[in-house]
């Protein structure tokens, strides 16, 4: 298995002048007012406090999807079903909301964000189980999962859970009382990005400074030496894959208390992926996290920000990312061929 | 029954086999579903535009072709992680697919014109489905009795000895790539010429599920041309199941995932026991 390494600065300059190249390319190729456009995405992201603070609100919830996947791949396994797994938190989180009844305040929100934490890192370590006992492919399991469950999170939505009053497909609102409070105005900036940066500590301590950790990461460089030197990485396997998926249904619950309050279908998409790019940008490193999460979500912002100002009603955020994964893990950027070993 | 399975099996057949050459030369490929994508897409933009479906069919698979070019020049000569390239391929494809659609068509949803001509048909069999047979056993020929594919698998086995023996990996593993590219966009194409219509991200999960069907197929081309008609088939049964018991439509889609999910951990668990 080829696991992912950090990139050197060169790989993740070059990747993120394309990235940002890519937005400017198409609006100035599309767009009827190409300077206007393009200076809404530049801008646009700062233009008031409501644009700033979605950003940041953004910002937060890359940050704890781009943990539990810098965590996977410091250890050397797979999760590429974070889609999923942010979007079962995400209904988790509202199925007990709505039902909690009179759990006021801060024992309910503690509740509810544990569970939608339990579900995702349920749903991630089943895959993680399947590795360890079958060896069965964690790469392509956790897809495969990922997908059964959007489809039965559309139905919990459109179905049982569903608001029939409302033009959305989408469920009841949750109690006020489980709002997390905001920081910007009406924007969407709540408290959940103050303990989304206190997690990027809480995970470097726990890769750099605890045993658990320091096993992850030798489990990611050599497995072979790990289980050579009598450390038993089986478990390897599994921790990894339940930390990940336990910051996907984090965020997805965050995002429920702290931003929608309700559950819509497809409310969560791209989260999964978003954050598998943040943790490229960052190199797995847990610090570099933030300004990967920031420089990410002012990307995402700004093509927002700019589709709202013109004529134009397609989405960049795919081309975007499939730019950043094409490029952030160049060893070199030769155009020339060179027949070498390795 | 046995045409719909048929129909629903070929388009994963042929992305399997295509599959089957970058597996064998070594290369994971998890881009399958984005080269079956952006060649549904080219199918139905093409044949929109000529009126033939045969020109949209080779568009599909030049589209694929171009992808599988891009993706595999990017990851061979950056030397770049093939995993993330892969995603970046399926991500790019579900990119250029909305973007191109809104730009040409003005929409981001459903591509169809009522004028769209129907699929050749022979009997009562698509076309596709001999294109698939076909290629199964050009895939065992060139697989076995080629130099080419004795290459292919050297280069899968150990790139550096095959190199050493004057091998070029690099040549051989494009190769392999614009092949699985090709046979991705013809089975993207007989998914939306068979339908008439393009639907954003109509391949839902047909990439993987081909991935899958390379491992349970044991890596042989009648190994899996069988398991995807068994996977098919349980699938149709599945969706048959609805009539009877009307299951909603959002749990019937989540059927393919768990049911190829429940063949590989099946696989998975024969494997590990025969080992022990």
């Amino acid at each position: 298995m080829n696991s992912v390494s950090g990139s050197s600065i060169k790989t993740v300059a070059v990747t993120l002048v394309a990235a940002v190249s890519i937005p400017v390319i198409l609006l100035a190729l599309s767009s009827e007012d190409p300077l206007q456009s393009i200076t809404f995405f530049f801008t646009g992201p700062f233009q008031s406090t409501y644009n700033l603070g979605n950003m940041l609100d953004n910002t937060a919830m890359l940050i704890l999807t781009g943990l539990g996947m810098s965590i996977a791949f410091r250890a050397g396994t797979f999760n590429l079903g974070g889609e999923g797994q942010v979007y079962a938190g995400a209904i988790t989180a509202v199925i007990i909301s709505l039902n909690i009844g009179n759990t006021a305040g801060f024992t309910g929100i503690v509740i509810v964000l544990t569970a939608g934490l339990l579900t995702g890192a349920l749903i991630a370590g089943i895959s993680g189980f399947l590795k360890k006992q079958w060896n069965t492919d964690e790469l392509i399991s956790t897809f495969l999962l990922s997908g059964a469950i959007i489809h039965l999170t559309d139905f919990l939505i459109a179905n049982p859970f569903r608001d029939r009053s409302s033009f959305l497909i989408s469920t009841e609102k949750i109690p006020e009382k489980l709002f997390l409070y905001k920081l910007m105005g009406s924007s969407h900036l709540n408290i959940s990005f103050f303990l989304s940066i206190a997690a990027v500590f809480l995970a470097y301590i726990f890769l750099f400074k605890s045993t658990t950790g320091y096993e992850i990461r030798l489990t990611g460089l050599n497995r072979k030496f790990v289980e050579y030197g009598g450390i038993p990485y089986k478990r390897h396997l599994v921790i990894p894959m339940l930390i990940s998926g336990g910051m996907y249904g984090l965020a997805g619950s965050f995002s429920v208390l702290g931003n929608f309050h309700m559950g819509i279908k497809g409310f969560t998409a791209g989260l999964g992926w978003n954050g598998i790019a943040v943790t490229l940008i960052a190199g797995n490193n847990p610090i570099f996290i933030i300004p990967g999460a920031l420089i990410f979500a002012y990307l995402e912002a700004g093509t927002e920000v700019a589709m709202i100002h013109s004529d134009l009603s397609f989405e960049f955020s795919n081309l975007i990312k499939a730019v950043i994964f094409f490029l952030i893990t160049a060893k070199r950027f030769k155009l020339r061929r060179k027949v070498t070993l390795g | 029954m046995g045409n719909a399975i048929l129909d629903m099996t070929t388009p994963i057949i042929l992305a399997a086999l295509g599959g089957l050459f970058t597996e064998l030369g070594g290369v994971l490929n998890i881009a399958l579903e984005g080269l079956m994508l952006v060649g549904a897409f080219a199918a139905i933009l093409i044949t929109e535009f000529t009126g033939s479906t045969l020109l949209g069919t080779m568009g599909a698979a030049l589209a694929g072709i171009s992808l599988a070019y891009i993706f595999g020049f990017i990851t061979l000569r950056f030397r770049a992680n093939i995993f993330i390239t892969g995603l970046g391929a399926n991500l790019f494809a579900l990119g250029i697919t909305n973007y191109l659609s809104s730009i040409i068509f003005g929409t981001k949803g459903v591509i169809h014109s009522p004028e769209f001509p129907s699929l050749l048909r022979i009997g009562n069999y698509n076309l596709f489905l001999f294109a698939a047979i076909l290629s199964t056993i050009i895939t065992v020929f060139i697989i076995n009795k080629t130099v080419f594919g004795l290459r292919l698998r050297a280069t899968g086995y150990n790139a550096s000895v095959s190199l050493v023996r004057g091998v070029d990996s690099y040549s051989i593993q494009m190769k392999s790539l614009l092949i699985s590219g090709a046979l991705s966009g013809l089975g993207g194409a007989a998914l939306s010429l068979r339908l008439g219509a393009y639907v954003p991200n109509m391949t839902a999960g047909r990439g993987w599920i081909a991935l899958v069907a390379i491992y349970l197929g044991r890596k042989h081309p009648i190994g899996i041309f069988i398991t995807c008609l068994i996977l098919a088939g349980a699938e149709y049964f599945s969706n048959a199941a609805q009539g009877m018991f009307t299951i909603p439509s959002d749990i019937l889609l989540a059927f393919p995932y768990l049911i190829t999910l429940t063949g590989m951990i099946i696989f998975s668990f024969i494997n590990r026991t025969l080992e022990k």
